[in-house]
């Protein structure tokens, strides 16, 4: 079929304004993820594709597949077409240099030898972060040996996180990681490179989505949260929602580090900032 | 060292709303936010997720009940919000008018019943919130306030609303309310700066 056959056979699904702004809705009552006008053609596109792969005779025939899918197979297939996923090792590294030049060395104050200190990645993409966090750690916290670091990984996309387990990475994804750190954590694999099996097996990943309140709940005592770039793509009520999850996540005195374009001061008082050289992060109080 | 969490697949607890409803006034201000939390989608806990409100000392637990009132948002809702305007401190108040502002739509019949209140009070709250709702039903019930209110320092606060969101639909209302309080300085002086103003822009 040539693009233009194709783009004809896409536009039979194309949904009317009232069909796209109701997908829209539910879609957000699902995942909490709205999406803006400029994200249209994206997302309508996204919304063909899948209405043509199930064979549909319409876009509402489509929306009504999507709405009484009892087991979620296809809500899912297009969370996993609609969120974005591009990472790359050691991306916006300060907050790592933050993490155990002060972060960690704050936590582990007080604490006993051998307690558990967990560092939560959230959205985790295809591994990139947690990797990265543990990478940080293994490296450069000196009292790394000292305590049981748990390092977990979620998302909400089953796609990427089969990846992540995978460990299995393209040179573009490594183009920030130097040698001696290649041939320490990697080998090649093929074209590609593989985390090597000591970081893959000490990472967990589950599937969360982070305004489900029941998925949240599995998480918690969480010490150092990085969930940067993901609350840009909720709606004010969402943001809040995940915000008031994350803080229920979190141990007195936790650290949530976001993306750099991210301020937690817009969306919610819970947190206190906390400035490490300059890099801000945002701090669960201490009950007095 | 690191070590692989195995916690994570342990499922949640299942949830009992009425240890949830007890639990809002637990000594433990942990256990009352995980309360607030945990009533969410319950729309039988409405009454008492406001009643915990009003008197709720710990703000992270009066964050957790707001949010769950702004994720069940109706008019009912906004009805019992703003009923809390009398029972707290300043931080209540505050909190109770960005939870508003958080569900424009639902707020504003509630702002449309307190700018008629015969209590002045009332009616500068439903000005402070109209005045941070973008909507047209809001800016026209701020105009109204221009031509109807008898209070200059209420009237002062709608304009500020007004031009805080650059929303004057008639220089006629802003002109009729100078006209009535042709005494109050401020009043005159407002009214001409944004009259002019609009001459510059318009």
């Amino acid at each position: 079929m040539t693009g233009a056959e194709r783009a004809a056979a896409l536009a039979l699904y194309d949904p009317t304004a009232d069909e796209y702004n109701r997908f829209c809705e539910f879609f957000y009552q699902k995942t909490g993820i709205s999406f803006n006008e400029k994200k249209g053609y994206f997302v309508k596109r996204r919304l063909q594709e899948r209405s043509a792969a199930r064979s549909a005779a319409s876009f509402r025939d489509y929306f009504s597949m999507l709405r009484f899918d009892l087991n979620g197979v296809e809500l899912q297939q297009l969370v996993n077409l609609l969120t974005v996923n591009e990472t790359y090792f050691l991306r916006e590294d300060y907050q790592f240099d933050a993490l155990v030049a002060s972060i960690l060395p704050e936590i582990a104050e007080g604490r006993a030898r051998g307690s558990v200190i967990r560092i939560w990645s959230m959205p985790c993409s295809t591994g990139e972060e947690p990797y990265s966090i543990a990478i940080h750690i293994l490296e450069k916290w000196r009292q790394s040996d000292e305590f049981a670091i748990e390092i977990c990984g979620s998302d909400i996309d089953s796609v990427v996180l089969a990846k992540a387990r995978e460990g299995r990475y393209a040179e573009r994804s490594l183009q920030r990681v130097a040698p001696p750190l290649r041939r320490k954590y990697f080998r090649t694999a093929g074209v590609d490179f593989q985390i090597c099996d000591e970081l893959r097996d000490s990472i967990d990943f589950s599937m969360i989505n982070i305004v489900d309140r029941i998925a949240m709940a599995r998480m918690r005592a969480v010490d150092v949260v990085f969930c940067r770039n993901l609350l840009i793509y909720f709606d004010d009520v969402s943001r809040r929602e995940a915000v008031e999850l994350l803080y229920e996540a979190m141990s007195p005195g936790g650290f949530v580090c976001l993306g750099h374009s991210e301020s937690m001061s817009r969306i919610s008082s819970l947190f206190r900032p906390r400035k490490f050289g300059g890099t801000l992060v945002y701090q669960k109080p201490h009950r007095p | 060292m690191l070590v692989k969490r195995s916690a994570s697949a342990e499922p949640a607890a299942a949830f009992d709303p009425k240890a949830g409803l007890r639990d809002l006034d637990a000594p433990d201000p942990a256990l009352r936010r995980h309360a607030a939390q945990a009533l969410r989608q319950c729309p039988d806990a409405l009454d008492e997720l406001c009643r915990r409100l009003a008197v709720e000392p710990e703000g992270d637990v009066r964050a957790a009940l707001l949010s769950n009132l702004i994720g069940q948002k109706s008019p009912g809702v906004a009805d019992r919000l703003a009923s809390l305007f009398d029972k707290g401190d300043a931080a209540l108040r505050n909190e109770v008018m960005e939870a508003l502002w958080a569900m424009p739509e639902q707020s504003i019949g509630t702002m449309q019943a307190m700018v008629a209140s015969p209590d002045g009070r009332q009616r500068l709250l439903a000005v402070n919130v109209l005045s941070e709702i973008p909507d047209p039903r809001a800016v026209e019930l701020l105009e109204q306030v221009l031509v109807r209110e008898d209070d200059v320092n209420i009237c002062l606060a709608a304009v500020d609303g007004l031009a805080h969101g650059g929303d004057f639909r008639s220089a006629g209302r802003l002109a009729a309310f100078a006209a009535r309080f042709p005494d109050v300085d401020q009043a005159q002086f407002v009214v001409q700066s944004l009259l002019r103003s609009f001459g510059a822009t318009r």
